[in-house]
């Protein structure tokens, strides 16, 4: 009879159980020690050994030479729990067996003593299933159960159990396994029963497993089955319905770098592997969830990354924080938007091209992007020209929104700050003629109900000068007398042309950006 | 009585012939049981002398009562017959009944002496019920109330003695805070705790490896670190919640309460309140107070406001199927901003 | 006769099971509709139980009776209304363990597998795990997410991919006697998708898919309010808002797509070019953009009773937008 991978590698010894050392340990020391419990509770998502140890247990338990809290698997007792052919280790699905009366069906026969073994152990399969009179059915047993009677209970959802049933049972929690651990039990099932998966291949099925050794174990089955001989990583991918991450960083790749035509050519080339569109944008959203997190926190976080950590370590490096924190994003909102959407594939490209694109999103995210674009350019040493390239049409574009912007600000402010300036220097050059220099090299603005005078770098020391009290007073007095106001007047260097843009864009906006993932 | 004047009573001697027990700490309810046991039963007769009378049907009761008392003991000085009355099936019997139970009771049993009837209830009783007007009057009862946090952790630390481990005071104080003043809570925690370290001496560290931290503990790792806006650290709480397979939409709940928790504290400033009060009036145990209070220390009433909107921002994410690590996370980072 | 196009992959893994005689016991065809997971299931069935040398063979009596849909060991299970229930599934755990008449496997062919209730998938599981050696179950489903993990963990899943390009097209020519100029044009649309091919050369969806088009262009031409007449349309297609939809969002990304990449061969409406390019030149990035999310906003009112003429009258204002 051909049996399943699963079952064939259930571990059948506690040494042989991977990712719950804690409760192992625990258990073996209370074999060895005699101080075996009557309740027990096993929680945990599945596939993570809840009932492999169940079985383990009630094997140790009973066996006949058991050696340092192990059983021997040899024995009489522990061949007819293994082969399941004795009554008195008895395996209860809860979901199928959840009224009163089943529970007090169980309660009789609770009282018989044990034919073959010392114990008899009941294991309740999903025990959260129970209805509330089964529950406190069972409770009057776990009070008081007979001495020969060890009910280990085992759930999924341990929320929904009552508080008097937890109270009575030793509680252990089963974790979900380590991806490292999962691949190297693979990698001996592997190794054992002949089969070829690359390296890559088997870190992918540990990956999608999720924490459950029964769901990897049931995938790596599923990849062995699909072909003779060597199974890649591609075919892994395939298999499995998942983008292989080159596919991934590749489409991101070209997203940062602003190649419409590849990225769309990517995205047809992943589809047309029959990758269904939730599973594809599941990945990529973890994989730059994963990004922000390391470029958040780095190697202090890197244990909660879903993905391979040398991997995000190392591709990480390649994108600015404003980029990946965008993307995430936008790919996050469609994933809600695809759910009922006449047309998804539209949407994605839509969601793709937008990205490239983002002079035309005025949401924060996009903003923040843009002007990390321009800081970056900064460093670089971008040296802005009059050329009509796109790139400086964009500029050219912001800054005339935000001028505009500005303007309008400005407009509101009821000084026209053209005409009263001439008046100043005029005042100035009668009765000041220095300050008036001074001020001839200046451009004035306004801003915030001050004026601010710009100077350029090369003026430095007229902007020393003209800021000593007894010049700026001065200056501002004839303000207030063609004003008939009192304007507070500043005078400072002006920083290069794109460290304004920014200046203006922050002002504009705010300083106190959000974004928003929701 | 409570539980140790009936140790007390029983050690010198003192057996009454009808007890009502009763009470929110059932380890030691059973635990008292146990103790008349040993106390008046001979071992190998135990089984023929010890009677627990249970019915589906509570109009059985009397009749199945009065049968079983009416037997001798077997080679054995005193018989035990255990009523369970958890569910108060005695007080759905009929009124001629129940008088007909406590007749028998203060006839047959008061005045015998190889007979002792132990009637045990739930977690309350009714005081003005004809039933317990009666046991109050003709019975020993005995209240087996919960414990307080340091009886309990003279009871934890005596049971670790008993098996061989030696435990700083503080550790154990550590130990019941988390697991709670429920003695069954307490001995299977301690059970766990015993068998993984191997040492001779208590190691906490060890102990947290076993302990059943309860979701209320974990969530309260995740919370406190987000109210010391540990951003990084509350990022791996939240990971290690998940990764237990607890549920998103519960964690946000839970996170959601402690910030309901600290705004209510912060309605109280300026005026006078004692930790009893304030216990009270959050509706939170006494030992909780102190946390709570230093946590709303770093919400101001801005950051409070904000987060409100954020939980319910995170709470409309995850029903509209946003991945739940991501809204999570996202919580996180608004609610961790300085 | 029978012939299959196209799934040359996954009839190379059906021959190598069948001649390892490596055949599990329960297989998930997984993929969007239309790629002809029904299809092959019943080939697949027919492999297995053929008696003849070549699988499958076609002639011999068990082939024959495949054919003609009344084989008596092949079980087609469908939803009735909108699931399958918990006695459906026992009917199956049932029948199963009745051996089969004359074949070599009894094949149950559960369509729209995802469509079963959680209660049925549950009473499912234990004849999924170990059933007789002489059942086969093919369980067919859009989405592997619709199933419960323990179902979907005991079978072993075929993916169904999109075909080529070149495999739609034979499909078309050869199955549906079209011309190889429409074949080639309703290649490209079709997106190697059987069933959307199909959907293209029915007569009433040609026409729809042409009169949707020139109304497209027509609104693009209409200024301010007098687009309001437009509504007459969506009107008389109410029925089939969402297809017009569809097809009004294809055309409007293949005008997006070109406007980004300047580059035709990324265009799925390929017969309508000419007018995609000049679309392209009167609207910007940003109005696009702005008109597609439209387009699926007005689809999400539309879902919740919304009432549909001012719907559509918004939708077609904002198109517009004000030009």
């Amino acid at each position: 009879m051909y049996q399943s991978l699963y079952r064939k590698y259930r571990p059948k010894s506690f040494s042989e159980v991977v990712g719950q050392d804690h409760i192992v340990r625990t258990l073996r020391n209370q074999i060895k020690m005699g101080r075996i419990g009557h309740a027990y509770l096993f929680t945990g998502t599945r596939g993570t050994g809840k009932t492999s140890v169940a079985k383990i247990f009630a094997k140790a338990v009973n066996c006949l030479n058991p050696k340092d809290g192990e059983p021997c698997n040899s024995c009489e007792v522990c061949q007819a729990i293994n082969t399941g052919t004795t009554m008195d280790v008895l395996e209860i699905d809860a979901a199928s067996n959840n009224s009163v009366n089943d529970v007090r069906e169980l309660r009789e026969s609770v009282i018989y003593s044990p034919s073959l073994t010392k114990y008899k152990v009941y294991i309740i399969d999903e025990v959260h299933m129970l209805s509330t009179g089964a529950f406190n059915a069972l409770l009057k047993t776990l009070e008081e159960p007979p001495r020969h009677v060890i009910f280990i209970l085992a759930t999924t959802e341990p929320e929904k159990l009552p508080d008097t049933i937890l109270s009575r049972c030793q509680r252990f929690d089963f974790k979900k396994i380590p991806t490292k651990q999962i691949a190297q039990n693979l990698e001996r099932i592997c190794r054992d029963s002949g089969i070829q998966i690359e390296e890559n291949g088997i870190k992918a099925i540990a990956l999608y497993g999720n924490g459950s050794m029964r769901d990897a174990i049931s995938l790596l089955e599923q990849c062995a089955s699909y072909k003779e001989g060597l199974i890649t990583y591609e075919d892994v991918c395939e298999i499995l319905g998942v983008a292989n991450e080159e596919m991934l960083f590749s489409l991101l790749d070209h997203i940062y770098e602003k190649d419409a035509v590849a990225s769309l050519q990517q995205l047809d080339k992943i589809l047309s592997y029959g990758i269904d569109l939730g599973n594809f944008l599941r990945s990529f959203t973890y994989m730059l969830r994963d990004m922000v997190i390391y470029k958040t926190g780095g190697d202090e976080l890197i244990e909660i990354l879903y993905g391979d950590q040398e991997t995000i370590k190392a591709k990480s490096q390649k994108y600015s924080i404003g980029f990946l924190t965008n993307a995430l994003e936008k790919f996050t909102a469609l994933q809600r938007e695809i759910r009922y959407a006449v047309s998804p594939v539209t949407l994605l490209e839509l969601t793709i091209l937008r990205l490239i694109r983002p002079e035309i999103s005025y949401d924060m995210g996009s903003l923040i992007a843009r002007i990390e674009e321009l800081e970056e350019k900064i460093n670089k040493g971008y040296v802005a020209t009059k050329e009509e390239s796109p790139k400086t049409h964009e500029k050219d574009e912001l800054e005339k929104k935000v001028n505009a912007a500005k303007e309008a600000k400005e407009e509101r402010e009821e000084i026209d700050l053209g005409r009263v300036w001439l008046e100043v220097k005029g005042i100035l050059k009668k009765e000041r003629m220095m300050l008036y220099t001074f001020l001839e090299k200046g451009v004035p603005h306004l801003k915030d109900g001050k004026i601010v005078v710009e100077y350029s770098e090369e003026d430095a020391l007229l902007v020393e000068q003209l800021g000593r009290p007894e010049n700026k007073d001065f200056i501002e007095a004839v303000v207030e007398k063609v004003v008939k106001k009192r304007i507070p007047i500043e005078f400072a260097l002006k920083k290069s042309e794109e460290d304004l843009l920014i200046k203006q864009v922050k002002e504009f906006f705010g300083d106190g950006i959000d974004i928003e993932i929701i | 009585m409570n539980y140790r004047e009936f140790v007390e009573s029983i050690k010198k001697g003192q057996i009454a012939p009808l007890y009502l027990f009763y009470g929110e700490e059932r380890f030691l309810l059973l635990d008292a049981v146990k103790r008349l046991k040993a106390r008046l039963l001979v071992p190998e007769f135990e089984d023929m002398n010890y009677i627990v009378i249970e019915r589906e049907n509570p109009e059985e009761y009397v009749e199945a009562i009065i049968e079983n008392c009416e037997t001798l003991p077997f080679f054995s000085n005193y018989k035990i017959v255990v009523v369970k009355n958890e569910e108060e099936q005695l007080s759905k019997i009929g009124d001629k009944e129940l008088k007909r139970l406590t007749d028998y009771f203060k006839n047959m049993v008061l005045g015998n002496t190889s007979l002792v009837v132990v009637v045990v209830s739930g977690e309350k009783i009714d005081s003005r019920k004809k039933l317990y007007k009666f046991m109050e009057k003709e019975a020993a009862v005995v209240e087996f109330k919960k414990l307080t946090p340091e009886e309990a952790v003279n009871y934890a630390g005596y049971f670790l003695k008993k098996h061989g481990k030696k435990a700083a005071k503080k550790d154990v104080e550590y130990l019941v805070k988390n697991i709670g003043t429920d003695l069954y809570s307490i001995v299977n925690e301690l059970e766990k705790v015993i068998a993984y370290s191997e040492g001779e001496t208590l190691d906490l560290e060890e102990a947290r490896e076993v302990l059943s931290v309860t979701l209320q503990q974990n969530v309260f790792h995740l919370v406190n670190a987000i109210g010391m806006k540990k951003e990084k650290e509350a990022y791996r709480a939240l990971y290690a919640l998940l990764s237990k397979g607890e549920v998103p939409l519960i964690i946000l709940t839970m996170i959601a309460r402690q910030i309901r928790l600290i705004a209510k504290l912060k309605s109280l400033e300026g005026k006078a309140f004692d930790k009893k009060s304030i216990a009270s009036y959050l509706g939170i145990p006494f030992f909780a107070v102190d946390d709570i209070v230093r946590q709303s220390k770093l919400f101001t009433r801005e950051d409070l406001y904000k987060a409100y909107k954020e939980c319910l921002r995170c709470d409309i994410a995850l029903k509209s199927g946003t991945e739940p690590s991501f809204a999570l996370e996202n919580l996180i980072k608004k609610l961790c901003k300085q | 006769m029978l012939r299959v196009y196209g799934h040359e992959e996954i009839l190379k893994v059906f021959r190598n099971i069948i001649n390892q005689n490596k055949i599990s016991n329960a297989y998930l065809f997984v993929g969007e509709e239309g790629l002809g997971k029904r299809f092959l299931a019943e080939y697949f069935a027919m492999m297995v139980n053929c008696k003849g040398t070549d699988k499958p063979c076609f002639k011999c009596s068990s082939c024959v009776k495949m054919l003609k849909k009344s084989h008596p060991d092949v079980f087609i299970i469908e939803p009735e209304g909108d699931s399958i229930k918990v006695e459906t599934v026992r009917y199956i755990n049932a029948e199963i363990n009745i051996k089969p008449y004359e074949s070599f496997k009894k094949v149950f062919i559960i369509d729209r597998a995802d469509k079963m209730t959680p209660a049925a998938q549950n009473a499912f599981l234990k004849t999924l795990e170990e059933p007789p050696l002489y059942g086969l179950f093919i369980l067919i489903s859009p989405q592997i997410e619709a199933l419960l993990p323990t179902v979907v963990s005991r079978c072993n899943v075929v993916r169904f991919k999109r075909e080529r390009k070149e495999v739609i097209k034979e499909y078309l020519i050869g199955e549906k006697g079209v011309s190889e100029e429409e074949a080639e044009v309703l290649a490209h649309l079709a997106d190697g998708n059987f069933g959307e091919a199909d959907k293209l050369v029915d007569e009433n969806y040609k026409k729809l898919r042409s009169n949707v088009l020139s109304e497209i262009e027509k609104i693009f031409e209409k200024k301010g309010f007098e687009v309001l007449n437009e509504y007459s349309f969506f009107e008389e297609n109410k029925e089939q808002i969402e297809e017009v939809l569809k097809i009004f969002l294809s055309y409007l990304r293949d005008v997006l797509v070109f406007k980004t990449t300047k580059n035709l061969k990324f265009i799925k409406n390929v017969d309508y070019i000419d007018s995609i390019e000049k679309l392209e030149s009167k609207l910007t990035f940003k109005r696009l953009n702005n008109i597609i999310n439209r387009i699926e906003q007005f689809n999400s009112q539309l879902k919740s009773n919304v009432n549909y003429q001012l719907a559509v009258e918004n939708l077609l204002l904002d198109i517009l937008g004000g030009q």
